[in-house]
């Protein structure tokens, strides 16, 4: 029989070491609002780089740790709350991380990382799950699919959050007509506007795929549509303000600073359904592991 | 050698002046070859030349450098007249020089204190002379280092924030709106001095500009001015939807921008961010429209406060910069002059200089004593016989078989190394292209004449010499190339030294022999030479003319005081021929010429390459970048390799 590596500690040390990084490229990012010297931006940019090895590093290891039971060979664990944070905190770094490569903002990573942070320090504090086989909700390939739809859109509209925070920071700034020189260092409203258009634009078909995957499971195995939960409603919630927001920035006024209080909304009921999810009646309660 | 500065500047003269100094493409090429000539008495020179200023640096010796670019910069044929003349000229020399130019690398010296273009176009410059091959040691490090501390008081002093002027302010700040201004609308309501003035730093950033006025002819004259477009009074709404800057200055009593005017056109632009500029004494814009959601209002009073702010902490971080520079300055000159400098103390007993028994060898020594004595040092020469010496009569089939160039040079440098000699003196064609480990060329000394030379019986040139002529060299390069002028030529052996060839000669073994001018002319024997070849005619070896120096690694004393000998042009020169041997990959048998030529046009490489049975043979010239020469050598003898 073969050996095999310990995976869980692995995975462990892979989310610890994320987290260090995570912290480390944050900290970076607020010298750089005070000093801006290109080397400190990138030395931001190297930090959230390995913070995104380590936190795919930790979600391989995790499933290969599931993977050690063979019932649950080749089933991905996103439906399990330590896989879906695990995913959902390295789509929301690898995409900051793709942005400030392409647009070198250097700013957006103070608005983001807090974030980032939070989502890695919760499986830092979960213990691991024993190995058993996983539930047949928990390897449903339906779940899994509405899952990565969700989780690819969360981490869009937590970087939108991020351009959002950019933004409002900079509308205080200039109306206080003697902007903080730290202020300088912002993006320019104009550019976050749109960074905030192009992420929502992205992340809202993927958000609604997801939910009509959910509807169609939920249909399917308890014959009623979406609205019962908290997580359901949260969710809900988020679709209309988001599609709210698509619409009105193309046929009414919500720009600038309408547009960041917009997604500060989406962003809050993003944060409210995870948050309360837990508490949800058993079709949404995550599953054991 | 020093460090020489001349110039004018905005503070000395103005912009028409200036405009007549400025160093075109032509003049940079007449100053090229004025340095080239000797005529600036400059080994080094950077030429930094910008809509404010015209500054040569150059290193030289002092007064005669400092005169030659006064007059260089005076010579009334290059300007119109009226305006030549050295009036405007400022000079300075050694630190002085130095610090002027970190003070001009930081901004401190600009129109605009603190503004960054001038980091940029002193790197042009750099690169520009480094390209050229007219920089050496002392131009490089002082223009690198003033790149770096320009960056470096920029990054830790904030002379280069905040804006100076009120039109500034605004571009600064609609900057922080909209991002990149080029494309962004600007509408100009009104007119008057600060709006226009506003207007047009706008322009300057590319953003497009439209006028409004309630009387269209003043309109029109104000858009003709800016060459831009003017719109009637009544498309005001329409106008304010589509700009995204407004900048107005009317004599209008009352608002003409009122808060539900800008609710409509808020609601028609969709809420795209508007910043409204208020130039206007009283208020053309009431306040309340600044509180709409993405209306952006700053008016006069706003903007002058930031400027006043602005330009008092600039004099706080111009006293922060001066102290960086300072004490930069004072770090960057102790250290180079520490590292160019020559301490008695480190010498005590005589510097014992290595060299071969020859006559050449020996004449070339003398070269360097005679240097190095005037650094206040006293030498003594060993001689050593080296491997090629004891084969020196031999066919040089047999000394290639027996290691081929490092003959001349492996026990000497055994010597350095084991410390019964500490400077090693060389022909640059002797040396291999890998040095003993632990040993490092420590100056490249003034070329001498690198070219070939025939010496003739009856004094006679090439061409008249008798048919069939009988030629005496050594060289298959010299061989090859001679056969091209005089195909009916008849080639023999040459070895020996130079007392042996001649004496060949003498005896009537042959008609010709053909030689290195600069060993002729190092022997005092060039009265004998009757006809010397240009590079076109026959392309010299790699390193032919060139005297080296070579030290211990680690032998600081000895780095330091040869670096004083060395020869910045010719140094790059033969390090162009050097790699491009090193990468060809040449060996002794190969006829290979290659000549590194600075030229007011910049290196120009001329290469002869043959195979050693004369069958297939190049010739080529190019020229390459002096800023990127390992490169620029690589692609040269990919393009060989190619061809042959």
């Amino acid at each position: 029989m073969y050996d095999f590596p310990d995976f869980a500690a692995i995975s462990a040390w892979c989310v610890r070491l994320a987290f260090a990084f995570t912290l480390l490229a944050l900290g970076f990012g607020l010298f750089f609002i005070f000093n801006r010297a290109a080397k400190i931006f990138r030395a931001a940019l190297v930090f959230l780089g390995g913070a995104v090895l380590f936190q795919a590093a930790a979600f391989i290891a995790l499933t290969l740790y599931f993977w050690l039971v063979p019932e649950n060979r080749f089933v991905t664990p996103l439906n399990t709350p330590r896989g879906m944070l695990l995913a959902l905190g390295f789509c929301v770094n690898a995409l900051l991380l793709g942005l400030e490569l392409r647009r070198g903002t250097g700013i957006t990573f103070v608005f983001v990382l807090p974030w980032s942070l939070l989502l890695l320090a919760v499986p830092l504090s979960l213990g691991y799950p024993g190995l058993e086989a996983f539930t047949p909700q928990a390897a449903s390939g339906f779940a899994a699919a509405h899952n990565f739809l969700f989780i690819v859109s969360y981490a869009l509209f937590i970087n939108a959050f991020g351009a959002s925070s950019s933004l409002l920071l900079s509308d205080r700034e200039l109306r206080a007509h003697k902007p903080h020189e730290a202020a300088f260092a912002l993006p320019s409203i104009g550019d976050m506007d749109k960074l905030i258009w192009r992420l929502v634009e992205v992340g809202f078909p993927l958000f609604a795929g997801g939910f009509f995957l959910a509807s169609v499971q939920l249909w399917v195995k308890y014959s009623r549509l979406p609205g019962l939960d908290v997580k359901e409603l949260g969710a809900l919630a988020t679709l209309l303000v988001y599609g709210l927001y698509l619409v009105l920035r193309k046929y009414g006024d919500w720009r600038g600073t309408k547009a960041a209080w917009a997604n500060v909304a989406g962003f809050s009921f993003i944060v409210a359904t995870l948050l309360l999810s837990s508490q949800a009646p058993k079709y949404h309660r995550f599953f054991s592991f | 050698m020093e460090l020489v500065l001349v110039g004018l500047s905005h503070k000395t003269c103005s912009v028409e002046v200036r405009e007549a100094f400025s160093i075109s493409p032509e003049r940079r090429r007449l100053l090229l070859q004025a340095m080239l000539s000797g005529r600036l008495a400059a080994e080094e020179l950077v030429w930094v030349s910008t809509c404010n200023r015209v500054d040569l640096y150059a290193v030289g010796r002092k007064k005669d450098c400092e005169a030659a670019l006064i007059g260089f910069l005076s010579d009334p044929s290059l300007h119109e007249a009226g305006k030549a003349g050295g009036g405007h000229l400022y000079s300075k020399t050694g630190k002085e020089a130095l610090d002027h130019l970190l003070n001009v690398a930081c901004g401190l010296d600009s129109m605009v204190v603190g503004e960054n273009e001038i980091l940029g176009q002193l790197k042009d410059s750099y690169y520009g002379a480094k390209s050229a091959g007219s920089t050496g040691r002392l131009t490089n490090t002082i223009f690198q280092r003033a790149i770096g501390v320009g960056k470096h008081v920029r990054a830790n002093t904030k002379i280069s924030q905040g804006g100076r002027s009120v039109a500034f302010v605004a571009v600064q700040y609609a900057g922080r709106i909209f991002g990149d201004l080029d494309r962004a609308k600007v509408l100009l309501l009104g007119a008057g001095e600060m709006a226009e003035a506003a207007a047009l730093a706008f322009t300057e950033k590319k953003a497009g500009l439209t006028v409004i006025n309630r009387t269209h002819a003043k309109g029109v004259e104000l858009a003709a001015k800016f060459s831009c477009g003017c719109l009637p009074w009544e498309d005001l709404e329409r106008a304010l939807t589509a700009a995204d800057v407004v900048l107005v200055s009317t004599s209008a009593a009352e608002p003409v921008l009122t808060k539900e005017l800008m609710t409509r056109v808020m609601g028609l632009r969709h809420g795209n961010p508007i910043f409204l500029v208020d130039i206007s004494v009283p208020r053309n814009i009431q306040p309340e429209a600044g509180a709409l959601s993405n209306v952006y209002l700053y008016n006069i009073d706003d903007l002058q406060r930031i400027v006043a702010d602005n330009l008092a902490q600039l004099t706080e971080e111009i006293n922060k910069a001066r102290g960086m520079i300072e004490a930069k300055g004072a770090e960057i000159w102790d250290k180079f002059n520490k590292d160019s400098s020559v301490d008695p103390a480190d010498f005590k007993e005589p510097l014992k200089i290595g060299t071969r028994g020859s006559r050449l060898a020996l004449a070339q020594t003398n070269i360097i004593r005679s240097l190095v004595k005037k650094e206040g040092v006293e030498t003594e020469q060993k001689i050593i016989k080296t491997s090629g010496d004891m084969f020196l009569e031999e066919s040089a089939q047999k000394l290639i078989a027996s290691g081929g160039k490092g003959l001349f040079v492996k026990e000497i440098e055994n010597d350095l190394l084991a410390g019964g000699i500490r400077m090693a003196m060389h022909s640059l064609k002797d040396l291999p292209g890998e040095l003993a480990e632990g040993l490092a060329v420590a100056s490249y000394l003034k070329r001498e004449d690198p070219r070939d030379a025939l010496v003739a019986r009856g004094g006679v040139k090439l061409a008249d010499l008798p048919p069939n002529p009988k030629i005496a060299s050594g060289s298959l390069r010299r061989r090859y190339q001679l056969a091209r002028l005089r195909p009916d030529a008849v080639f023999m052996p040459l070895r020996g030294n130079m007392d042996t060839r001649l004496a060949k000669l003498d005896r009537g073994d042959c008609d010709a022999i053909v030689v290195a001018h600069a060993a002729f002319k190092r022997l005092g024997l060039q009265d004998r030479i009757t006809q010397v070849f240009t590079p076109d005619e026959v392309v010299p070896a790699p390193g032919q003319g060139v005297i080296v120096v070579e030290a211990g690694a680690s032998d600081l004393p000895v780095l330091r005081l040869a670096r004083r000998l060395d020869h910045p042009r010719t140094r790059i020169c033969a390090e162009a021929e050097r790699l491009f041997l090193a990468e060809l990959g040449g060996g002794c048998a190969t006829p290979l010429g290659a000549y590194a030529e600075l030229t007011e046009e910049g290196m120009l490489f001329r290469v002869f390459w043959s195979a050693p049975d004369g069958r297939k043979k190049l010739n080529f010239e190019t020229y390459l970048d002096c800023s990127k020469l390992s490169e620029a050598v690589t692609d040269l003898v990919a393009k060989i390799k190619q061809i042959v």
